[in-house]
């Protein structure tokens, strides 16, 4: 039963990571987007969060490239997959625990790894910076002194989004990995 | 000045610090030891007050520090200004758009004249050796220079209460040896944190040490802990190996 839900998570993972029609990767967004919301009503904060960071992290990958190239529909196109392969996943590991079925696959869970570590380290940098803007300001901040902060935050997520993605990207390629 | 009595912290279900328990006094240097992940980042956030303990007390010049302690005003100005940490990544603390300005943050929050405030970081850019940099933005720096600025930023403050979480990680021996003499001239508490056995004993005169099961493991003189090769082991301090020594075992500290 796992194996065969595995299957078909696998199957529409790549269907999605392939897509390159706006119009199908919006409706599926939708179908998907109504599912979950149908299915995870208790738990749907945990959902918003993981959403926001997701999306902020692919438009933090694409948009150079789409500044570089002027043109935006890649960038559209980016934040659309991953979003529906982040809905995808939730549902699927909602139903079955992924780490214990990838075991048999080192490639699979050498990728999971990555994406989680990945998404952890950026969540807890984000909570140091918060973490430390508590702790230096004895006042509340001015609105000046948060929008400096969300400033520095925004850039040094972009510089390290940039330098990480370089870096995963050479070492998924040295690992024999090519991407499209 | 601080006291904690059987302080229990989880990060949602792992256990991070088990079971602690020490007092310190005003005045008093003290060194926090322990490995990679031992909760030493965690130990110093606590005390900062970012996070709570999920079991136990923290106290506060003699007042239980809670969430709640935080919503009346006055506490929180007096604990935020004489209690500072050095976080273990300096560049999380930096996002003004000049070190100028970054070491001027808390002063004018205070409502500090220019004039004073000018004073100040002058004097502590000085000291830092920071003074050419003092218009170029934080972000530019080298990640030592980062290291400097934010204590510096810490130190225009004249902190009561010093937390610093590895704060020679990114300095070259020379900064490093100018820091601990630094430290030493400073009048207020301190509590450092690092994993090297060699600094240890240059950085304070009590040794508080995490072991690799989250608990406090010793608390005492530095010296005498050093020569505890049982001790050691068990904080994971010393590692035994047989690389480039024919025979037997040979251990190491860090
Ligand atoms: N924000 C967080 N969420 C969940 N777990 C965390 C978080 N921060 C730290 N941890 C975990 O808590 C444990 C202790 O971490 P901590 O950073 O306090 O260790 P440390 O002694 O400072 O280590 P290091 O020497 O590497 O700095 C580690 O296992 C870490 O993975
Ligand atoms: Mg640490």
């Amino acid at each position: 039963m796992n194996k065969a839900l595995f299957g078909l998570y696998l199957f529409f993972t790549v269907y999605v990571s392939s897509l390159r029609e706006l119009n199908l990767l919006l409706l599926l967004f939708f179908v998907l987007f109504s599912v979950l919301f149908a299915l995870k009503r208790r738990r749907l904060k945990g959902f918003f969060k993981g959403f926001l960071y997701t999306a902020l992290f692919s438009l933090m990958l694409s948009l150079p490239y789409s500044l570089w190239s002027s043109s935006f529909d890649y960038s559209i196109m980016m934040l659309l997959r991953v979003l529906n392969l982040y809905m995808l996943t939730l549902m699927f590991i909602s139903t079955v625990n992924l780490y214990s079925l990838l075991s048999f696959s080192k490639t699979l869970s050498f990728l999971l790894v990555i994406s989680v570590s990945f998404t952890l380290a950026y969540r807890r940098v984000f909570e140091n910076f918060q973490q430390a803007l508590r702790s230096r300001s004895i006042e509340k901040p001015k609105r000046q002194e948060l929008l400096n902060f969300l400033r520095r935050i925004m850039g040094y997520f972009f510089e390290r989004a940039l330098r990480d993605g370089q870096e995963v990207t050479m070492a998924m390629k040295s690992r024999g990995f090519d991407h499209d | 000045m601080i006291e904690l009595r059987e302080v229990y912290y989880s990060y949602d279900h792992n256990i991070t610090l088990k079971n602690i328990s020490f007092k310190v006094r005003e005045g008093e240097k003290v060194v926090l030891l322990g490995i990679n992940g031992s909760g030493k980042s965690t130990l110093l956030k606590l005390l900062n007050a970012l996070i709570f303990p999920t079991e136990g007390a923290y106290y506060y010049k003699g007042e239980r520090v809670e969430e709640k302690s935080f919503k009346n005003k006055d506490f929180r100005r007096t604990f935020r200004r004489e209690v500072a940490l050095l976080f273990q990544n300096p560049e999380v603390m930096l996002f003004n758009p000049t070190v100028y300005d970054e070491m001027a943050f808390s002063l004018r929050q205070l409502g500090f004249r220019e004039e004073e405030t000018r004073e100040k970081v002058e004097y502590w850019a000085d000291k830092f050796g920071l003074s050419p940099l003092l218009k170029s933005p934080p972000f530019e720096l080298s990640l030592g220079q980062k290291q400097r600025l934010a204590l510096a930023c810490l130190l225009v403050l004249s902190p009561k209460l010093l937390l610093l979480d590895e704060p020679t990680a990114h300095l070259d021996p020379k900064s490093t040896g100018w820091l601990v003499d630094l430290l030493w001239e400073l009048p207020c508490t301190i509590i450092t944190s690092t994993h090297n056995l060699s600094l240890a004993e240059e950085l304070g005169d009590r040794l508080l040490v995490l072991g690799q099961d989250h608990t406090l493991i010793y608390d005492g003189r530095i010296e005498d802990f050093l020569r505890d090769e049982e001790k050691l082991l068990k904080a994971g301090l010393l590692h035994r190996h047989r690389y480039r020594d024919k025979g037997g075992y040979h251990t190491h500290g860090f």
